[in-house]
């Protein structure tokens, strides 16, 4: 056995296997036993061949299983086409079996089973059972085929410039979505299924030969680990496999569009991807990667650069601007320019709070609304978005319980907050952002470094399944070559590698590139 | 419960170790834009300064303090543009004392711009360097801030109103801080004069004065030794700015053939050098040399800027005028004031330490007698549009 064989072995059933018996009737039984007050089971017994001795029967769950499918290729084939035949009932008895699987079920998937319980399993995923009367197998036809939404543009991580595609909550055209974009044979998909109840299918994706190893078993080791009834959302994978579930900060990325993880398989990490449910999970995931969008690869060197830089100054912005304004203006002042400072006390003349009791109240509100915001049906959130920041902030100055000045500050760091291309990520430092301010207000500026320190030697601890959460700035043999891709983006040519503390065996990205006007004229 | 404990103890211990609770809301400070330093001077005096103790309070200065109405900054309210407190005291942070016993806010230097001194209080060696102290020793008061001494009281200056419905202290900042700075004053940074305080025991505060309606900076005081000892009009301070190398831009009025012409300075390379002549005299010499345009002359005779011997009179003649002007100031600093400004002491400790050792024991008999040579050129070089 390979390694990955290895690896993804299922472990062993545990519980007792019930045999199919060669009596149609007595399966049914066992079956109708089983998935008793299950109304949603359909069962279809009938009769084929010229002289209708055979008895069959198929199975399936309405809704999950496509039933055009059963009728058209199934039942029909068997019970027309069958007809037309002419079996000698008494010389290809011993046949029938392989007759009907190989040449009458037009269908191109097809399984057989001994185990009654394995037939419940199949029909709850929504494939067809079809028994056979003296027969102690039974056929799986896949037929698994529910409404499904369709793909469209993910919502929570739009871009300008990428694929319009993103995630749905079929498992299955989810990892169509990523092997399209892979065309590799090394590109594998391994199943397995979750949840003792809710049996969730789960696909665990990486590259053979990019892939680390060390941290596939690691997941794989993890994933086995889980034993919780039921799998809802990605979310519950995310927090059962995390290393460290104190953190405000996602160890485990999460997003909705295709090319993310592909991009993240092409650098050794690995992806999960949930059933039910249009997020998929990148492991391992760094500070660094939290803060890459799609787009700075896809636009050039320069203009990407710049969006990134950008986004790094929003959440720095993010993080102190509120905490600073309230360090500088109760403890600091100097530290302002003299205009500015005398225009801050002017405006906060009068203000009946100190500044970090405004700060907390103006960022309070400025969560409510957010929070509203998403509850709400989206006309009506819009208008939320509008009375809350246009005629609340307003309103607020005028009738001078916050400076103006505050509702400038709030605003901006909204603004700043919501440039972070991971949701998650953003409010880990939202929720930050609160401590910071109690601290400001309590020790001032001192205040704001000794939190800014706690959280740094906290990142500085944080792993992500044994890659530290900072690499590469805090890698103890630190080279340039590190921050191709963190801060700064490397013009795409020079970008030969893949991260070195991921990818051990095939390093090699791009071979030498010269653009073509740099060669030689001929 | 350990690790609670821990935890706990761990978010405690950073307060004690903090010193931190000097939490005063902007709003409630009171950002003090000028200082006013002045001798306090009783009609009769009663041996009130070998009073050793504060029992009753002892009287040498008077303190004044402006601060601006913030409220009317951000355009919330209208009234005064500066509120501005003045007290007698024994010292000025004992005229701070009082001050607070008589303002709703608090007290705060950082953001202080002026410091004004009164000609009075500079001519007391004692109480100059007891103010001099004050800013040099306090954490709060910028090294940048801007000193004045005016020949009226400080407090006079500070209670004018600017016409401009600004503070006095702002006003005077962004007076002096504006981009078209005037050579008729010299530097006025507490660094700057501190500096050349230190370096030739002699210095130039701006002076600033009382007008009608107005306050005037124009001219310097010149200090021996923390001690004001005489006055510099405008004009001679640009001089000695332009010895020095720092007007850098300038205009003459020149009499020519009758004429009254103007010529502006564009660019200023100066140099001083000191020696010891051959005759064992101390040399001083300048070298001024500067380019210029003509800004005025006489309408309806065409062509005569465009001579070039006519150029090379203005030229001569500039340079005539100019060599006059200026040896006339440096004798007035060097033989009336008796004070080494153009730092030739240390001129000579620098680039001539064998005459220094010489001289330095009685540098300031040996200095009045110096030889000053100064030798300007200034080259003409446009002419303006001709009608």
């Amino acid at each position: 056995m390979g390694f990955y064989e290895e690896l993804f072995a299922p472990e062993e059933d545990k519980r007792n296997k019930i045999k199919i018996t060669k009596s149609l009737d007595q399966n049914l039984g066992k079956v109708k036993e089983i998935l008793n007050n299950c109304d949603d089971v359909i069962y279809r017994e009938f009769s084929v061949g010229k002289g209708q001795k055979l008895k069959f029967a198929t199975i399936y769950a309405e809704g999950l299983a496509d039933k055009n499918l059963v009728n058209e290729y199934v039942l029909k084939n068997l019970m027309i086409l069958a007809r037309m035949t002419d079996p000698d009932v008494n010389t290809i008895r011993e046949k029938v079996y392989d007759l009907i699987k190989d040449g009458v079920l037009s269908v191109s998937d097809l399984k057989e089973i001994e185990d009654i319980n394995l037939v419940v399993d199949n029909i709850l995923t929504g494939e067809t059972v079809l028994l056979i009367d003296k027969w102690n197998k039974a056929i799986v036809i896949a037929s698994k085929g529910w409404p499904m939404r369709s793909v469209s543009e993910p919502e929570t991580e739009a871009v300008i410039r990428g694929s319009r595609e993103g995630f749905v909550e079929t498992m299955r055209v989810n990892t169509s979505l990523v092997r399209r974009r892979i065309r590799d044979p090394k590109f594998k998909i391994k199943q397995m299924q979750i949840g003792k109840r809710s049996k969730t299918d789960i696909a665990v994706l990486f590259i053979d030969e990019i892939v680390n190893k060390d941290i596939l078993k690691k997941v794989v080791r993890r994933l086995k680990n889980i034993d919780i009834d039921g799998i809802l959302e990605s979310g519950y994978i995310e927090q059962l496999l995390e290393d460290n579930w104190r953190s405000p900060f996602p160890q485990i990325q999460s997003t909705e569009r295709p090319e993310k993880v592909v991009g993240a398989l092409y650098e050794g990490k690995i992806g999960i991807i949930v059933d039910n449910t249009p997020f998929a999970l990148i492991i391992p995931t760094t500070f660094n990667s939290l803060l890459q969008s799609v787009e700075d690869y896809n636009e050039r060197f320069l203009i990407g650069n710049a969006i990134r830089i950008l986004r790094y100054v929003a959440v720095i912005t993010s993080l102190f601007l509120p905490s600073l304004y309230i360090a500088m203006t109760s403890y600091h002042p100097g530290m302002i320019p003299t205009e500015l400072a005398l225009y801050i006390a002017g405006s906060r003349d009068g203000v009946p709070f100190p500044s970090f009791i405004e700060a907390f109240i103006m960022e309070f509100s400025l969560e409510l609304l957010r929070e509203a915001g998403i509850r709400l049906p989206g006309p009506i959130g819009a208008t939320i978005g509008i009375v809350g920041g246009l005629v609340l902030g307003q309103a607020a100055v005028e009738a001078g319980i916050v400076s103006s000045l505050m509702v400038i500050i709030v605003a901006l760091t909204a603004i700043a907050a919501y440039t972070t291309p991971s949701y998650s990520f953003a409010i880990g430092f939202r929720l930050l952002r609160f401590v910071y301010m109690g601290f400001a207000a309590v020790l001032g500026l001192y205040g704001v470094m000794l939190a800014f320190l706690i959280t740094l030697t906290h990142l500085c601890n944080l792993k992500s399944f044994g890659v530290p959460y900072l690499t590469p700035f805090n890698i103890y043999n630190i080279s340039l070559k590190d921050f191709k891709d963190t801060l700064f983006k490397a013009p795409l040519h020079k970008m030969k590698k893949r991260p070195e503390f991921i990818a051990k065996d095939d390093k090699d990205r791009l071979v030498d590139h010269v653009h073509d006007n740099n060669k030689k004229r001929m | 419960m350990r690790k609670i404990l821990s935890l706990f103890l761990l978010c405690i211990i950073p307060l004690f170790f903090s010193g931190c609770w000097d939490n005063i809301e902007i709003d409630e400070r009171a950002f003090i834009t000028g200082m006013g330093f002045d001798k306090y001077e009783e009609k009769e005096k009663k041996g009130e300064e070998e009073k050793e103790t504060q029992v009753s309070n002892l009287k040498r200065y008077i303190l004044t303090v402006t601060y601006p109405n913030v409220a009317m900054i951000a355009q919330k309210a209208e009234g005064d543009p500066s509120y501005i407190y003045s007290t007698v005291c024994a010292s000025p942070s004992d005229g701070k004392q009082q001050i607070n016993l008589r303002n709703n806010k608090n007290f705060y230097l950082n953001h202080s711009k002026v410091a004004i001194i009164g000609a009075e209080l500079a001519r007391d060696e004692k109480m100059m360097r007891e103010i001099l102290d004050v800013i040099q020793r306090s954490i709060y008061i910028n090294r940048k801030i801007h000193i004045f001494i005016t020949p009226q009281k400080a407090q006079e200056i500070l209670t004018m109103d600017t016409g401009k419905n600004m503070d006095m202290g702002l006003f005077l900042e962004e007076l002096i801080e504006k981009e078209i700075t005037s050579p008729r004053r010299p530097e006025t940074s507490f660094d700057a004069i501190i500096t050349n305080l230190r370096e030739s025991n002699a210095s130039m505060f701006p002076r600033i004065a009382k007008g009608e309606k107005e306050v005037t900076t124009g001219g310097a005081a010149v200090l021996k030794g923390y001690k004001l000892v005489g006055w510099l009009d405008p004009i001679e301070t640009r001089d000695v700015n332009i010895l020095k190398g720092r007007g850098k831009i300038a205009d003459y009025t020149i009499k020519i053939d009758k004429l009254y012409i103007v010529v502006e300075q564009m660019n200023l390379r100066s140099k001083m050098k000191a020696y010891e002549g051959e005759d064992k005299r101390i040399n001083i010499d300048f070298e001024v040399e500067a380019e210029g345009i003509l800004l005025q002359h006489y309408y309806g005779v065409p062509g005569e800027p465009f001579d070039s011997s006519y150029i090379e009179k203005i030229n001569k003649v500039t340079e005539k005028q100019l060599t006059n002007e200026f040896l006339q100031v440096v004798e007035k600093i060097q033989k009336q004031y008796k004070t080494d400004i153009f730092k030739v002491g240390e001129y000579l400790r620098k680039f001539e330490p064998k005459t220094w050792e010489k001289v330095k024991n009685n540098w300031d008999e040996i200095y009045p007698e110096t030889k000053v040579n100064i030798d300007v050129k200034m080259h003409v070089r446009r002419v303006g549009i001709e009608g």
